[in-house]
Parts: structure tokens; C-alpha cells; sequence
């Protein structure tokens, strides 16, 4: 079982991978709608998205089409320069801000009204994302450069179930996986685990 | 059993191979994109005039000059700029501000609409006389006039007739006292008389010209045609005043001329598109007919910069409004020296 869904993980990147070269001699985007729809589908919040004939994966994998013969953006995934977030200094994620793309009030939500927890796992906290976006500051950071554990914050924990560190920083993909629906809310793992996972307390 | 065993070799032999060929191919393409990134791209300088922060505290010219101006309400999660030609102010909906802000042309703040109605403004326009508001929270247009009074709303989720499923970008045709309305969440564009009376619904959702696929903003120019910005479709979608079909373009990808993800869409004097986008982080000009110009703007926090630019506006001055809903202000920029106009 592992072994299958890592050749098809391997085969899919593949694909994601190879989508410039092949689009030399074949239509590229078609090619990316067929290779992807049938091994991977999205059934959690994104029926919506796959509605008709509209992709299920390139509205977030966008498609890098070199054999069109205009030239290439720098993409936003090469932004060098920082911007404030959370905290002074920190950065936003090319996925937080993928994210954001969408989740901007127009096409998803912004906000949430549901229930939250404080770190040690007890009701009633921080709303946690009540505000999703870029101001944090009633929010989780996103964006922050805390590494975790450090020697001058304990209280963190290392993580073993989260990928707590997208390029050193926490991001929507910290506590997300836009791909797994096992755990609602496109959790990367179940709720209860969640917190204590980076948080120690 | 043998046959399983073959198959085994084969699937092995054939991922060895795979994974061979895509390691040429990655250092390739990187090779590629190297490249291609290298080259000039066709950026067009613009002025930098000023950014809208936020509503400051305008004190008495002494305390400013001892302690600089404050700002009391910062821009959070702006998206929806107008500006009025007629008074020159500068309208703005910040979906984290229960209210729309009201700046004067030079960049002040001089009021709030709204206060006691809205709870999340989003889209924002303005006829000769009033100011139009969707909520995408409340699921409703809202009705002031210019001196910041309401008059009407419709819509609401809590209605028994659902009139709007998400209500987010809207646009005036003066002229012709129309209203229109982006519903992002049922993906069409409904039109009303300016006094909010409905008179027809544009499109519905699917990929084929005059369809939609969770559209966010609208433009309406001097002929009274519509741009749609039909954000999951990757395109800008033009219709005549009657609501007719006329042109299409746009699709997704990083090459110029590409929208990934278009969330603004204005047009100048001389018949220019220029469209936002929120996944490339920089504002494209298109011709009338749709080909790709220039752009301007890069992904950054300085001026002339912009993290996910949202909704843009341009004055008659030539003066243009964008957005730049990451970095929490309006930019205003200007063209530099005018080239190519007659494109
Ligand atoms: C909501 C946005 C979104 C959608 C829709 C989406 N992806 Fe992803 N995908 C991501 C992000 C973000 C990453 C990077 C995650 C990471 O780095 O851990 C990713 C990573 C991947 C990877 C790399 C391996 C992995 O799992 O981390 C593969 C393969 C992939 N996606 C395939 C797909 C396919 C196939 C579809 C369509 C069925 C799809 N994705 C739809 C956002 C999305
Ligand atoms: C192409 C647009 C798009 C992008 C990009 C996108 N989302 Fe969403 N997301 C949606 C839509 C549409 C919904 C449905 C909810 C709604 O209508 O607001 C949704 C719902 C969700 C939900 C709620 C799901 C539920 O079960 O209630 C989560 C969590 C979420 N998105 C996280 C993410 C994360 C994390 C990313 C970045 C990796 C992301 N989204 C990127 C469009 C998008
Ligand atoms: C620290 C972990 C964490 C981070 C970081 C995080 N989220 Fe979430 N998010 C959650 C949890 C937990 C929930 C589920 C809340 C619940 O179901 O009670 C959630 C729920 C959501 C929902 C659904 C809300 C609803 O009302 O249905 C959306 C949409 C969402 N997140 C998007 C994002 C985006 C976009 C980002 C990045 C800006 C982000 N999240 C960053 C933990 C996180
Ligand atoms: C990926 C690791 C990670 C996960 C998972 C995580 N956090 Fe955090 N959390 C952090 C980091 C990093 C900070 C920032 C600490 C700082 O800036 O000092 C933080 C800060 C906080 C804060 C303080 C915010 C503030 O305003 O000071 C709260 C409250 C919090 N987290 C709650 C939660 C809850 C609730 C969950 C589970 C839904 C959660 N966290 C999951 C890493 C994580």
C-alpha cells in the first residue's frame, strides 16, 4: 500500500515536473487535466472547483507553459524580498500567499466563525483563524520565523507530525494539506494532535 | 507467477528509466527557465504618487509637525477601490473594516460609510450621486449617498428568496443607470437599476464563452461594455451593453499575457485593459482587442511592488488605483511618459 501510493506520488511529481519539456510537443495543459484527474482526486472543499470541465489541480498548480514563445514571468515563488507579516521582519510562504490568493473573501473565506482552542488544547482560545489573512495579529502567525524548538523558546516541541517548517517558517501548510480530507478541514492530521505537536503547553 | 515477476522487473526497469529521464528533464528545464527569466521582460515604469495606509488622525498642523501624522485605523485586508471622478475621493472596502473608508484625492482620509450597516464591504462604485456596496458576508449591495447616508440595501442570506450566494465586485454604468453585480459563489453577474430593482442575470457557471467560473470584479467603460473578471476560467470576458459576448482572453500559466489568478480589472482612456493578478503579483495591460502590452509592478513590499494586488481603478486624470491588499494599502501610480497609445 505505501509502496504503490509512493510510485504514484513519485509518478505524479513526475508529471508535475516534467510539464515544461513535454509542453514542447504536446498540448500541455491537456496533458496536465489527464494525467492528474485520474490518479489523485480532490473530494474534500474543492467539488466546487471541479465542477464542468475546470481542473482540479491547476488553479494551485499552475501550469508552467514554456512552449508558448513569450517569455516567462519571474514567478512569485522567487520573491527575495521580505514582507511583514505577523512580526516585524517576517516573511510570507509563496503557498501562504497562494493561499491568500483565493481565501481573500471572493472565491473562499477570510474569516471563520468556528469553534477554537488555545495551544495546551482546552476551548475557548485565540480564534484561531478568524481572520485568515495577512494581518495576524487576532490569528495564528503565519509566517513567522520561529524555528522550532529553539534554544530560546521552549515552548515548543519538535514536531513529528506536522511539516512544522515549509522553508523555515510556519505557513498554511504547516497545519494543512490542500490534498488530504481524511481529517476535515484539509488537516494535515487530526485536530486533537494538532496543536501539542509544536506547542509544548 | 512468472508473469508477476515480470511485471515486478518491468514496473522496476521502467521506474529506474522514468526517474533517469526526469532528472535530464528537470535540469533542462531549469536550464530553460534560466534562461528565459534572464531575458528583459517588457516592464513599463510608472510614477509612484502615494500609498493609502489607513483613516490618520488629522490633528492640528502643530501636532502633526511635532508628531507626524497617526494612523488610527490601518488598511487590513482591503479589496474593492473606486475612485470618484466628479470629487476626486477615493473609496475603499476592507473586508476586516465594517465600514468603506473615503479618502480625499490627495491621499487623506475624511470619512467612514457605512458604520452602522456593513460588516465586511468588499466591492465598492459610485454613480453621480450614491455609493454602491456589496457585503460579501451579509450577502448584500448597499445604497448611501455621497454624503455617507444609507438609503437602501437588498439581498441577505437570511431572506427566504436567496438573491445573491456571494456578492463581491460591482460596477455603475452611469449612463445608463445600471448596476452590476459579480455573485462569485453562483457565478454570474446580475444587473439592477441604480435603485437596486432587478432587471436580468448574465451567464451562468461553465467554460464556454458567456459562462463563469467563480467571477470577482467588473468594469463597465464609456460605451457601456463589460469586462468580467472570470477568475477560475484564467480570462477576462468583454460584453456590449446588451450583454452580449463579444471577446475573450486570458488563460492560466506564467508567460506574459497569461492570468492565473485575475482579481482586478480597469480601463483607460485610450480603451487599455488592465488586469490584476494575485498568483503573478503585478498588474498586466491589455490592447481593446486583448493582446498583452506591457505590465508593470513585480512581487514586493516597496512602492511600485505588490503583494496579492487586488481590485484596481483608474481616474480620468490617468491616475491608477490598485489594491495591494498583502502590503495593506492602495498604490497610486502613474504611466510614465505615455508610449504606444496609438496600439
Ligand atoms: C488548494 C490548492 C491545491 C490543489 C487544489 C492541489 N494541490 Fe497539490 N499541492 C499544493 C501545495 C500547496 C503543495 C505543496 C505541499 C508541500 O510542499 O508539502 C502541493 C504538492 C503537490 C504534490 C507534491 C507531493 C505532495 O503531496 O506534497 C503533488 C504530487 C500534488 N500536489 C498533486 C496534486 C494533484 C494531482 C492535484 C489535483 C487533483 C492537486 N495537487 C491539487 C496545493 C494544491
Ligand atoms: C483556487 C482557489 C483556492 C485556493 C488557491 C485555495 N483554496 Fe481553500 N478553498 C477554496 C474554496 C472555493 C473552498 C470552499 C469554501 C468556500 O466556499 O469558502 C475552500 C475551502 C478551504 C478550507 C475549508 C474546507 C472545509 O472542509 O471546510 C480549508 C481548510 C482551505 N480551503 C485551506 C486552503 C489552503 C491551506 C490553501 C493553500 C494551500 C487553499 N485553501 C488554497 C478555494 C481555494
Ligand atoms: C496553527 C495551525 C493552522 C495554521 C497555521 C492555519 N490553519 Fe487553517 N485551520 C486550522 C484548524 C485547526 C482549522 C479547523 C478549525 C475547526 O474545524 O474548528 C482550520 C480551519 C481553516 C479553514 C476553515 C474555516 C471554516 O470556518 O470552515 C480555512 C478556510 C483555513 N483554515 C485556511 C487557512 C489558511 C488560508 C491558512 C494560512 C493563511 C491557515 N488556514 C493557517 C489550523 C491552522
Ligand atoms: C507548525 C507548528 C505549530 C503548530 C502545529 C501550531 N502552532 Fe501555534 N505557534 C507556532 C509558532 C511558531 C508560534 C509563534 C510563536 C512566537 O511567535 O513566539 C505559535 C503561536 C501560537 C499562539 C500565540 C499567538 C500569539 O498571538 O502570541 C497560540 C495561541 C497558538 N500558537 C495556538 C495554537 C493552536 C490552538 C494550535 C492548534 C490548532 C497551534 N498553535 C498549532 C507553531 C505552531
Amino acid at each position: 500500500m505505501r509502496k504503490t501510493s509512493v510510485i504514484v506520488v513519485s509518478i505524479l511529481v513526475v508529471a508535475l515536473f516534467t510539464m515544461p519539456a513535454f509542453a514542447d510537443i504536446q498540448n500541455s495543459e491537456h496533458d496536465f487535466t489527464a494525467s492528474s484527474t485520474a490518479t489523485r482526486e480532490n473530494t474534500g472543499g474543492y467539488t466546487d472547483l471541479k465542477d464542468n470541465t475546470t481542473t482540479t489541480c491547476s488553479p494551485c498548480h499552475v501550469p508552467h507553459n514554456a512552449s508558448k514563445n513569450t517569455l516567462l514571468f519571474q514567478t512569485s515563488y522567487n520573491d527575495a524580498e521580505t514582507l511583514t507579516a505577523y512580526n516585524t521582519g517576517d516573511t510570507f510562504s509563496a503557498e501562504t500567499k497562494m493561499c491568500m490568493s483565493c481565501h481573500d473573501g471572493t472565491i473562499a473565506i477570510n474569516t471563520s466563525t468556528k469553534d477554537y482552542m488555545t495551544a495546551d488544547g482546552t476551548s475557548g482560545g485565540t480564534k484561531l483563524v478568524e481572520n485568515l489573512g495577512t494581518s495576524l495579529t487576532n490569528d495564528h502567525p503565519v509566517g513567522s520565523s520561529v524555528t522550532l524548538p529553539s534554544s530560546a523558546n521552549t515552548n515548543f516541541n519538535s514536531p513529528s507530525l506536522v511539516d512544522a517548517q515549509l522553508g523555515g517558517q510556519v505557513t498554511c501548510g504547516s497545519c494543512h494539506d490542500p490534498h488530504n480530507t481524511t481529517n476535515g478541514s484539509f488537516l494535515e492530521t487530526a485536530k486533537d494532535g494538532l496543536c501539542l505537536d509544536c506547542h509544548n503547553k | 507467477m512468472i508473469k508477476a515477476i515480470l511485471n515486478r522487473k518491468i514496473l522496476t526497469y521502467g521506474l529506474i528509466f522514468s526517474l533517469v529521464l526526469v532528472s535530464f528533464m528537470i535540469v533542462f528545464n531549469l536550464k530553460v527557465l534560466a534562461e528565459e527569466t534572464d531575458q528583459n521582460l517588457d516592464e513599463y515604469p510608472t510614477k509612484h504618487i502615494e500609498n493609502i495606509v489607513g483613516e490618520r488622525d488629522d490633528r492640528g498642523f502643530l501636532m502633526k509637525l511635532l508628531f507626524g501624522p497617526k494612523t488610527t485605523v490601518r488598511l487590513d485586508k482591503p479589496f474593492g477601490v473606486s475612485v470618484d471622478d466628479k470629487t476626486g475621493k477615493i473609496y475603499v472596502a476592507d473586508t476586516n473594516n465594517a465600514f468603506v473608508m473615503e479618502f480625499e484625492s490627495n491621499g487623506s482620509y475624511s470619512n467612514r460609510i457605512g458604520e452602522h450597516e456593513l460588516q465586511s464591504p468588499i466591492g465598492v462604485d459610485v454613480s453621480d450621486d450614491r455609493i454602491f456596496v456589496a457585503d460579501a458576508k451579509a450577502g448584500k449591495v448597499y445604497i448611501f449617498n455621497k454624503e455617507g447616508k444609507f438609503i437602501k440595501d437588498f439581498g441577505g442570506y437570511t431572506t427566504e428568496k436567496v438573491t445573491f450566494k456571494r456578492p463581491t465586485g460591482l460596477a455603475v454604468d452611469n449612463k445608463r443607470q445600471r448596476l452590476y453585480v459579480a455573485d462569485t459563489g453562483a457565478h454570474n453577474i446580475k444587473v439592477y437599476d441604480l435603485d437596486g430593482n432587478y432587471i436580468e442575470t448574465i451567464g451562468k457557471r461553465g467554460t464556454e464563452e458567456g459562462e463563469f467560473n467563480f467571477p470577482v470584479n467588473i468594469e463597465v467603460d464609456k460605451q457601456g461594455k463589460l469586462y468580467v473578471v472570470d477568475t477560475i476560467n484564467y480570462r477576462i470576458q468583454i460584453f456590449d451593453a446588451q450583454g452580449q459576448f463579444i471577446r475573450e482572453f486570458g488563460e492560466t500559466g506564467i508567460t506574459l499575457g497569461d492570468l492565473p489568478r485575475p482579481k482586478g480589472v480597469a480601463v483607460d482612456k485610450q480603451g487599455r485593459i488592465y488586469v490584476t493578478d494575485a498568483y503573478l503579483h503585478l498588474v498586466q495591460v491589455f490592447s481593446p482587442k486583448g493582446t498583452p502590452l506591457f505590465f508593470f509592478g513585480r512581487p514586493g513590499k516597496s512602492d511600485g511592488r505588490f503583494v496579492l494586488p487586488a481590485a484596481i481603478d483608474i481616474g480620468e486624470n490617468g491616475k491608477i488605483y490598485v489594491v495591494d491588499s498583502g502590503n495593506h494599502r492602495v498604490q497610486v501610480l502613474k504611466l510614465k511618459e505615455d508610449r504606444g497609445s496609438n496600439e
